[in-house]
């Protein structure tokens, strides 16, 4: 799929007649192509800040070992452009047009959420009342953040300046590698001794997220000369089913480490707002 | 083509990203030298490891479940400082450690007597609060952990530094009162640098 959109993209960028240095009478037999590759466009990325405000799922409230307080209060997070390549964030390096309504884009992105520690921390210091919470290794957030391509189909609809712009499109994402695991380490007071608790995440499935996203925008022109701006607000709806281990560890020296999993399935759903702006040439 | 290098590299927001990537990376990646350095001298001193931080004893009576040793190592620059970069370089011990003992003057336990080794009772860190499970003596000296000695300046060729690592008790002696430890370092060039330190663990 991917190749065959690089194909389709470089076939129409390299064409002879887009390039527009060949006098149609010369070469009579490419008037067709000529006109037919001419209604297709090449987009590129555009820039945007997002707010983006993840649906509270209870899913794994049931869970023991603190693991409710740990997966559960998840923030909402603002990202942008070059700003904040968290969780969530949106770049899109492809966009073919096809006379300025019909496109084919694909982005390279990631969601997720992060969840603030301090209920889980709290839960860990009663647990382990004679110990000290070694500063150094005091986590603040727990993230969950899948990344990967998604690809999508998008229509506009103009009306003078203005445009409204539907957007659907699918994600194949995998989990990050930098949200698999997280330790404490604390020390027993008055001794030597200390326990190492550790969280690991793992996915247990393949995971794919299912967008719908909604741009109005408003072009203008710049006079004399062939550049416009768009700029424009969003709103979308994102879920993504995808099925989760963690497993969670406790070792102390000489005492046999102990382990205990826990499997869930949900649907990760994030609303998002933002603003975005496109910077482009009108050919 | 002109069409298509006007509209991709000059006017594409894509091609302004890629370049501040490529820009970045090209500035972001400079090699500099490591600093090379040995290890001259160990002095060691008797830690009380039983609050949230370690300090350095004020007497030699220590509670035996919270004693630590403190290894401080004089460290001597081997080489120029030549190509080296103080924020960048890496550093680079050329006279590798191949061997690490500690032992007691006295029998430790039934199954320690005096002279034999204690690796096993013990656990190495930079620090005491970032001591792992895992940081037993052996498998430090096989990662190469042992004695890093890293500073974040650029030492003065002919000028010694002062680093320093730990020894952190994790099994208590059979029997409280004074003790005396051994601690022995051998290196690739078979030379060996050790110290002894007493204490009463109670």
């Amino acid at each position: 799929m991917k190749k065959l959109l690089i194909l389709v993209c470089l076939t129409a960028a390299l064409h002879p007649c887009n390039a527009q240095s060949t006098p149609d009478s010369a070469h009579a037999p490419h008037t067709k192509w000529k006109s037919f590759f001419d209604n297709f466009r090449l987009r590129f990325p555009t820039v945007d800040i997002t707010y983006y405000i993840p649906v509270k799922n209870g899913a794994f409230l049931h869970f023991s070992d603190g693991m409710d307080k740990f997966l559960y209060n998840r923030r909402p997070e603002v990202s942008a452009l070059m700003v904040a390549f968290k969780n969530n964030y949106s770049f899109r390096w492809f966009c073919l047009y096809y006379k300025d309504t019909w496109g084919i884009e694909s982005y390279i992105s990631a969601f997720g959420a992060d969840v603030g520690m301090d209920d889980f921390n709290r839960y860990l210091e009663a647990k382990f009342p004679n110990y000290d919470l070694n500063p150094v290794n005091n986590n603040n957030i727990s993230s969950l953040s899948f990344s990967g391509l998604r690809y999508g189909i998008t229509h506009k609809i103009h009306w003078k300046n203005f445009i409204l712009e539907p957007k659907l499109q699918i994600g194949f994402e995998s989990l990050g590698s930098d949200t698999d695991r997280y330790m404490y380490r604390f020390k027993e007071k008055g001794s030597n001794q200390f326990i190492e608790h550790n969280v690991a995440l793992h996915s247990t499935g393949n995971t794919h997220s299912y967008r719908a996203q909604l741009y109005f925008a408003r072009r203008f022109f710049i006079k004399n000369s062939t550049k416009l701006i768009e700029v424009g607000i969003k709103a979308g709806y994102m879920f993504a089913p995808y099925s989760m281990q963690a497993t969670v560890s406790e070792k102390s020296y000489g005492i046999p480490e102990t382990t205990t999993q826990f499997n869930w399935k949900e649907s990760f759903q994030v609303y998002n707002v933002g603003l975005y702006g496109a910077f482009f040439l009108k050919k | 083509m002109k069409w298509l290098f006007k509209t991709i590299v000059l006017h594409s927001p894509a091609a302004h990203v890629l370049l501040f990537f490529v820009v970045c990376g090209f500035y972001g990646c400079s090699k500099h030298a490591p600093y090379s350095y040995k290890i001259t001298a160990l002095e060691l001193y008797n830690v009380d490891n039983s609050g949230i931080s370690p300090v350095d004893a004020s007497t030699p009576d220590i509670v035996a479940k919270a004693y630590a040793i403190r290894l401080e190592y004089t460290d001597m620059l081997s080489g120029s400082t030549a190509g080296t970069e103080p924020y960048e370089s890496g550093y680079l011990l050329t006279n590798k450690v191949t061997s690490f003992v500690v032992w007691s003057l006295t029998g430790f336990d039934a199954s320690h007597p005096a002279g034999v080794s204690l690796n096993d009772y013990f656990l190495y860190g930079i620090r005491t609060t970032a001591v792992r499970s895992g940081d037993t003596i052996e498998d430090d000296l096989n990662l190469g952990y042992i004695a890093p000695g890293y500073r974040s300046d650029t030492p003065a060729e002919g000028q010694p530094w002062k680093s320093s690592d730990y020894l952190v008790l994790m099994q208590p002696p059979a029997n409280p009162g004074p003790r005396s430890f051994v601690i022995n370092i051998g290196f690739a060039d078979n030379t060996h640098i050790t110290d002894t330190i007493s204490v009463t663990l109670h």
